[in-house]
């Protein structure tokens, strides 16, 4: 604490001599709390500070700067904002600078002076009236058969359904009812650049039906409703079961969603078969990544929120296929198979064809106008579901040197005719075209050449 | 769980019958709504479908729209104006297709990582073929990388704007986030213009301009409408190190002034493109999305020529009166339509010339009753008592209205305040309303039919160079005595004319 405000503390004359307001504005100026914080237009960070707060990006400034303290003693409740300055409260995890503690003597007299200054002319008790009724329209209005209040706020510590804004359960707790009361109709007049909207227009209410429309009531309905904390019933859809997304294919053709897939790359469409196998083609790596057998896979982190989380598949039994493309072009049959990003060896996805049951025919282009389309079909044998890789050469000439490679393994071995089987258990049975296996850089790697113009080869793929 | 609806491929709608809003008590006297001109009609959707829409398409057939959601499905809808939509599986499995456009009977979107194209080849309803035009970018495994378009220039090019990413990248910094993109017949990509933030909205104007709206944010003041011509920098800093790549036609902007208004940037980076609209936020939407010129010849209302602009956060369209001087775009937002069921992301004419109104407020909130849909704006035939165009004068601007207004109204300095401010470009999230300065109006003449009234301003904040001027009509009235429905006009001025 400083001298001068010890001395301040101390001067009752001094005190005695000021205005509330005057009072606090030297209480906080002295206490430093303007440094960061602004307050009636003054303090604030300045322009090298600001540039040091850092928080969640899309909350934009919200998510990053101290807040406004001013009308703070009109804000929060008493005890709160004595504990927020004793012990540095912290509700906003998104903002990731910390409020410090201060002394508890201090944080009694700032706070005193606050709400002195602040509630200077006092005014009378702010109670909105319970009932029951109002209480059950503040939870549906809440939730996401009303203003959908959840799309922003996160509720009892449960995310949002969107941006990770302030927790809706703190704010009973927190807040003076008068002041969420004028916050909730006209929220600019409190933080002029907040992105809080207001839910009550010129002469339209959203929802008209609920408690006569009256934009008083139906704040009111809020505040009842939001004052049971975190033991408040959960808003209508904000509680979401990860197996809400989980997909089933149809019996009667594939299933295709687009994800970001881990492992793979952020442009990958997944393949869920009627026969309960699935595939995932990286469209970027212009190759079939993955397969797996059993349940398709969940989409949350892709449907929910914001998404963008990278997917993984949900079944069973997943085989990663050699990472690079399944054809290139060699100088020898045991050249190292090219490991360039494939847009610099020419290939690029091309997009599909959906055949009679819709399964999808992927297309690639690649050097020398050389086109190829890969077609998985699952095959139901005695042992359950594998899959038929059918590859076919379009066009009428292809490019020399021209190899296509099936698998890459520490070991491969012959495993009956046409058939091999890899050191993790994978068997490849290959026809249309005359396989052989090679050593390249000590791993096995069975390939062959490709020669005839519209080859057609098919692989089983056995796992 | 999800059931998909994949097992029954054509579904016919027997659910809700389509809402119509606006239904007015005449025994009521009240003020005019904005519903009376302009009636929203929700498209019904069937239990089981999430239409979070992020593109439109409208046709070929009568009564046909087509709707590619968030989720990756295009839906073909069949009547849909009816009271019994029929929504069939276009297709499935793309990612975050965010528009459509139809070309040469072929179906084209913009997918995360490509410009596809699709086609129902044989006649059932659904698309068997899907080609993959252009992927000459690339994506990190962000959320936020978003792919907005494509729209037709007049030389038959494609344009495509690509978001900047937020948090993790997953596969790596990717080029070109943050670029408007030109497609030529070749599937070539040329990357045109960048610094752009979050562009939500992309449309080519009647005359061929191209056009986007930006989102305010770091590196953007607040929302805006902005003219894209080849080497334009917008002013985000994200994927400036782009243009050092040959590709490029924007020249590397080198070190962004982090700070200044974006009039004084302008001196400093002669190429940064100042906005033709700026957007004040709260005032007028807070997400700026998709755009919709008035091609409707007067079926849609008095507001022909001029563009709409949804805005996604105030469930809301907004409207926007463009003046070109000397080569340079500027002009005048407006109020519009708000009350909306959901986010308003995109538009297209329906059939009749109806709005439609493509929706979605997951993982950004927005006002209305609804996570997502469809809904069309239908003009009843009234005209609203509404400012129709506002352009500049050497030292003010003439406003036109919709109708004749009471002259003395126009005529009182009194009925009309003002205000005049800018923002400023810099790395902290938006941009106050800056370097204000006093601006009132000195003089207001009416014309003789009281359909326009001439305003000349004075004061420091007259008529400055990339500022808005804010003009709030409160105490004009009509001949009948009646209120704007809309009193506020907000001009950005780039250029004055005669000088």
């Amino acid at each position: 604490m400083t001298n001068s405000l010890i001395a301040l503390i101390d001067s009752v004359e001094f005190e005695m001599a000021l205005e509330p307001g005057a009072h606090a504005e030297l209480l906080i100026d002295d206490a430093g709390c303007t440094s960061c914080h602004q307050r009636n237009g003054r303090g604030g960070p300045d322009a090298e500070k600001n540039k040091t707060f850092l928080g969640t990006a899309e909350l934009g400034d919200e998510g990053r700067l101290p807040p406004l303290l001013t009308g703070v003693g009109t804000k929060l409740k008493y005890d709160v904002l004595h504990k927020t300055i004793a012990e540095g409260l912290k509700v906003r995890p998104y903002v990731v600078s910390r409020m410090p503690s201060y002394p508890a003597a201090l944080a009694e007299e700032v706070t005193r002076a606050i709400f002195a200054g602040d509630n200077e002319p006092p005014s009378a008790p702010f109670v909105p009236a319970f009932s029951l009724e109002s209480r059950k329209v503040g939870h549906q209005l809440t939730g996401t058969d009303g203003f959908r209040c959840i799309d922003c706020h996160k509720f009892a510590g449960h995310d949002s359904l969107g941006e990770p804004a302030y927790d809706l359960a703190l704010m009973g707790a927190r807040l003076q009812p008068r002041w969420f009361h004028e916050y909730m109709i006209d929220p600019q007049s409190k933080r002029p650049d907040t992105r809080m909207p207001t839910f009550w227009f010129d002469d339209v209410s959203l929802f008209p039906d609920l408690l006569g429309g009256d934009s008083d009531a139906q704040v009111d309905a809020l505040w009842t409703y939001l004052a049971a904390g975190s033991a408040a019933p959960f808003p209508k859809g904000l509680i979401i079961n990860r197996s809400d997304f989980d997909l089933f294919p149809s019996a009667e053709e594939p299933t295709l969603v687009g994800v970001f897939m881990r492992g793979l790359s952020g442009r990958v469409v997944a393949v869920g078969y009627p026969d309960r196998v699935s595939v995932a083609y990286d469209m970027e790596n212009v190759r079939l990544g993955k397969a797996w057998r059993g349940d398709f896979i969940n989409v949350k982190g892709t449907w929910v929120g914001r998404a963008g989380s990278l997917e993984s598949p949900a079944g069973t039994d997943v085989i990663d296929f050699p990472p690079g493309l399944p054809v290139a072009i060699i100088e020898q049959r045991d050249s190292k198979w090219p490991d360039d990003p494939v847009r610099d060896q020419g290939w690029r996805y091309r997009g599909h064809r959906r055949d009679a049951q819709r399964k999808p025919i992927f297309r690639i282009s690649g050097p020398g106008g050389v086109e190829m389309t890969e077609l998985v079909v699952p095959l139901v044998a005695a042992d359950g579901v594998h899959l038929r890789r059918i590859f076919r050469f379009e066009g009428d000439t292809l490019p020399r040197n021209l190899a296509m490679r099936f698998a890459r393994s520490k070991q491969i071995s012959p495993a009956g005719d046409d058939a091999w089987i890899t050191g993790e258990g994978m068997t490849l049975a290959v026809r249309g075209l005359s396989v052989a296996v090679v050593e390249v850089d000590g791993m096995m790697e069975l390939r062959a050449s490709v020669t005839r113009a519209g080859a057609e080869v098919e692989v089983e793929v056995r796992w | 769980m999800i059931t998909l609806l994949l097992m029954t491929l054509v579904m016919t709608f027997s659910g809700p019958l389509a809402t119509v809003e606006g239904t007015v008590d005449p025994a009521t006297p009240r003020p005019a709504r904005e519903a009376d001109y302009y009636q929203a009609v929700n498209i019904p959707v069937p239990s089981g479908i999430v239409l979070e829409v992020g593109g439109l398409a409208v046709g070929p057939g009568t009564g046909e729209v087509y709707a590619s959601t968030r989720r990756g499905d295009i839906w073909k809808i069949e009547d849909a104006y009816g009271q019994s939509p029929r929504f069939t599986l276009f297709s499935d499995g793309l990612q975050e297709p965010l528009g459509l456009l139809w070309k040469d009977e072929w179906l084209h979107c913009v997918q995360r990582g490509e410009l596809s194209r699709l086609r129902d080849e044989d006649g059932d309803g659904r698309a068997d073929l899907l080609e993959t035009l252009c992927d000459d970018w690339t994506i990190s495994g962000n959320y936020h990388e978003y792919a907005f378009g494509p729209r037709l220039d007049k030389d038959g090019n494609f344009w495509l704007t690509l978001n900047r990413p937020f948090g993790d990248e997953p596969f790596g910094k990717m080029h070109w986030r943050g670029w408007a993109m030109r497609i030529g017949d070749d599937g070539k990509m040329v990357p045109m213009a960048g610094g752009l933030r979050s562009p939500a909205g992309l449309e080519v104007a009647p005359w061929g301009d191209v056009f986007y709206t930006d989102n305010q944010g770091e590196w953007c003041g607040t929302n805006k409408l902005c003219h894209i011509e080849e080497g334009d920098y917008f002013g985000h800093t994200w994927g400036v190190e782009s243009a050092k790549l040959p590709e490029s036609r924007m020249k590397y902007p080198g070190k962004t002034p982090d700070g200044l208004t974006y009039v004084e940037a302008k001196k400093k980076i002669p190429d940064l493109k100042l906005p033709a609209i700026w957007f004040p936020y709260n005032k007028m939407g807070k997400s700026a999305a998709g755009m919709l010129w008035d091609t409707t010849g007067g079926d849609f209302g008095p507001f022909h020529d001029q563009l709409f602009v949804a805005d996604q956060h105030h469930a809301s369209v907004m409207r926007v009166d463009l003046e070109q001087v000397d080569g340079v775009w500027q002009g005048a937002a407006m109020r519009f339509r708000e009350g909306l069921s959901c986010g308003a992301l995109r538009l297209a004419w329906g059939d009749d010339n109806v709005m439609l109104i493509g929706q979605t407020s997951r993982g950004w909130g927005s006002v209305g009753k609804k996570s997502e849909g469809l809904e069309y704006l239908r003009w009843t035939g009234k005209m609203p008592c509404e400012v129709l165009t506002c352009r500049s004068t050497s030292d003010g601007y003439k406003i036109t209205f919709t109708m004749p207004m009471e002259r003395s109204t126009l005529e009182d300095v009194s009925s009309y305040s003002t205000e005049n401010y800018t923002y400023k470009l810099h790395s902290p999230y938006g941009s106050p309303e800056v370097d204000r300065a006093q601006v009132t109006v000195d003089s207001a003449v009416a014309s003789a039919d009281g359909k326009s009234v001439t305003l000349k301003l004075a004061g420091p904040g007259t008529m400055r160079i990339g500022y808005v001027t804010e003009m709030i009509l409160a105490g004009v009235r009509s001949a009948e005595g009646e209120k704007l429905l809309h009193p506020e006009v907000y001009a950005t001025l780039n250029r004055k004319p005669g000088e």
